[in-house]
């Protein structure tokens, strides 16, 4: 099972910083491994972040994003207390969840 | 008197005497030829950071297998600090991410970051903490059979 990601959520004047460090190789498939064999490509294909039930955050990840992605955006209408749920899922189907609470 | 302190003696020496052997099991026990394990104390600030940065980069490309912790309490961690600069004005995030993807982790103490004041929230996302670092520290040695490092 894929590892865990970390979430970091805070308020300020309304706004939620929310930040994002995903676990994940993503093998983009033009590597080769030290037998020449091609490596499959594997990486996250979709990351949703929802607050409330209400998606606050839709993203398209493709093989040009780095190993470990780091994440960084903002929304409006988050208080502190509020949880945010963020989800990716990556081109094998593997998928993974994890929330915050907005401090 | 003389008689129990000979028998403490005698009893710690025991101890001392049970605790290497478990030291010694432990790697050929985790995984047959046992993969190197070092455990980095960080606690003398920024100076000694720059140094272990590099130290850890030229670790992992002479030896790629070896698993390395990074314990950092007292000044040690205000490298993982958000914002943190080196001498040169450069911030920590851009090594301390690379250096956890290739598989080096950093755990903070959590008895610091109360005695500083310092949220958990200002640390790098790298960074997990953990209860008492000096606790850490031993642990990893005494348990796991971690090699100990200071750079």
């Amino acid at each position: 099972m894929a590892d865990p990601m970390r979430v970091r959520a805070t308020e300020n004047g309304g706004v939620v910083d929310v930040k994002i460090l995903m676990k994940h190789d993503m093998e983009t498939g033009q590597r080769k491994d030290a037998a020449g064999k091609t490596i499959p490509a594997w990486h996250i294909q979709t990351v949703i972040a929802t607050c409330k039930g209400k998606e606050v955050f839709h993203a398209q990840f493709g093989p040009a994003v780095s190993k470990d992605p780091f994440l960084n955006f903002k929304f409006k209408g988050g208080a502190k207390g509020d949880k945010v749920t963020v989800t990716w899922v990556d081109n094998r189907g593997d998928k993974r969840t994890d929330e915050a609470t907005i401090a | 008197m003389r008689r129990a302190f000979i028998r403490a003696t005698a009893a710690l020496a025991a101890i001392g005497l049970t605790a290497k052997a478990a030291a010694a099991q432990s790697p050929s026990s985790t995984s047959g030829k046992g993969r190197v394990k070092v455990v980095y104390q960080l606690s003398e600030g920024i100076d000694q950071a720059v140094r272990a940065m590099a130290n850890l980069r030229n670790h992992l490309n002479a030896a790629p297998d070896t698993k390395i912790v990074v314990v950092a309490f007292g000044y040690g961690i205000d490298f993982l600090v958000e914002g943190a600069k080196d001498a040169r004005g450069n911030t920590f995030e851009a090594p301390v991410a690379a250096l956890a993807s290739s598989g080096v982790e950093f755990r903070v103490c959590h008895n610091t970051l109360n005695a500083r004041r310092i949220s958990e929230q200002n640390l790098l996302m790298d960074a997990k903490v953990v209860p008492a670092g000096v606790v850490e520290v031993a642990r990893l040695q005494f348990e796991e059979g971690y090699a100990y490092l200071k750079p």
